[in-house]
């Protein structure tokens, strides 16, 4: 690899990130593959004590977000540790590292996996959904019957950057089937737009209620 | 007006009256008696159902109805279930035989579980971590099922509305599918 990935922090207190440096530095399976950065844009956060904003942290489409509990609360969603372990850490940051190499398939022939329809063919495992809170959402996209990416983003609200990296990131445990998108596929990207009026305005009014929102 | 019906069920002890109890805007109706099974560490369990209600500002219900956890009640779960716009399974991860349990729930609503949206919400993992996320979505594998399994505190009520959220992203999916 020749591109340093670089690892935010947000909430952590000194010796927490002393600690994550010297991991950083010492790590021989890293082999010196992460900077940990005061600012700027990175490829993945450590988040405790989460907030809407991360500044001044740069969070793009694909920025991995790790949010952080205390070994031993309860808690939902999916989430990392601490106090931290150090051969955790280097198992997630390994595994986001591999999905961000450029020669990710699907991260470097945009077009043609626009023509694709993408579904599961076996559930994820709960190590890959914990890797951003919205991944548990996208999966069940895609099992589901066949989506394509339009699909994805319209389901969503994520960016079709944000897809595809999840898109990859099956990819690379072998857990996606694709198909070439025939035409009389190509009017169902926009068929939630058609989708019963009742029905839609139900899902509507229901996450208005429980406080749900899509990004 | 419109009326949906989403169901809970689950084993006993489960927490499907706490998960109703947790987003019902209406005192839930319990039709609980006093527990005469040693085993389960409560004082009383649902025979009949439990009976919650979400108001939409539109005017619409949601109608939350909890089944009993007990299979000799099974008769009920279809009752219950017709109609329903999701079923949530609640498994209790510190009974000896989890996986077993979500078998049971999976046989019991088989032929519904082809058609409407279900989540499978496992409590007590914390404190009980096997069997796995894993092992349940293996086992759903197993019976041709492939259904989003996730941790929950149904004392919570984020949790719930969380796997409420993924019955819905199951329908808006059904929905775009050809």
């Amino acid at each position: 690899m020749t591109t340093k990935l670089n690892l935010g922090y947000f909430g952590l207190i000194k010796p927490e990130v002393d600690l994550i440096r010297t991991i950083l530095r010492t790590s021989s399976r890293l082999d010196g593959g992460w900077n940990l950065v005061d600012s700027g844009e990175c490829d993945a956060i450590l988040i405790y004590n989460a907030e809407k904003s991360f500044a001044p942290f740069i969070v793009k489409p694909s920025t991995q977000l790790i949010m952080i509990k205390r070994r031993g609360d309860t808690f939902s969603g999916h989430v990392f540790f601490k106090p931290f372990r150090a051969d955790e850490l280097v198992d997630t940051l390994l595994f986001i590292q591999s999905n961000s190499e450029p020669s990710a398939p699907l991260a470097t022939d945009q077009t043609a996996s626009q023509q694709k329809t993408y579904r599961l063919k076996k559930w994820p495992p709960a190590e890959l959904l914990a890797l951003h809170k919205n991944y548990m959402l996208l999966a069940v996209y895609l099992s589901r019957g066949s989506k394509t990416i339009p699909d994805l983003v319209t389901l969503s609200g994520h960016n079709e950057s944000f897809c595809m990296q999840f898109l990859a990131e099956l990819e690379s445990k072998k857990l996606l089937q694709s198909e070439m998108l025939i035409p009389t596929r190509h009017a169902l990207s926009v068929a939630i737009e058609s989708q019963p009026a009742v029905k839609k305005n139900f899902f509507a009014q229901l996450r208005s209620r429980l406080g749900l929102g899509k990004p | 007006m419109n009326e949906y019906k989403l169901v809970f069920t689950g084993t006993t002890g489960a927490g499907k009256t706490t998960a109703i109890n947790a987003i019902s805007e209406t005192a839930t109706i319990v039709t609980d008696v006093a527990n005469t099974d040693p085993t389960l560490a409560k004082a009383s369990t649902t025979v009949g159902l439990d009976f919650g209600q979400i108001n939409l500002a539109n005017g619409d219900r949601v109608r939350l109805f909890g089944t009993p956890g007990q299979t000799r009640f099974d008769f009920m779960w279809k009752i219950l279930v017709k109609d329903a716009f999701g079923l949530i399974i609640l498994i209790d991860n510190s009974r000896p035989a989890p996986l077993e349990d979500l078998e049971t729930y999976l046989n019991g609503f088989s032929q519904e579980l082809q058609t409407i949206p279900c989540v499978i919400g496992v409590g007590r993992t914390e404190t009980h971590p096997s069997p796995t996320l894993d092992d349940f979505s293996i086992k759903l594998e197993h019976q041709n099922l492939m259904l989003p399994v996730i941790p929950v505190d149904v004392r919570r009520a984020e949790d719930v509305t969380m796997l409420i959220d993924i019955l819905m992203a199951q329908a808006e999916a059904d929905l775009i599918t050809a």
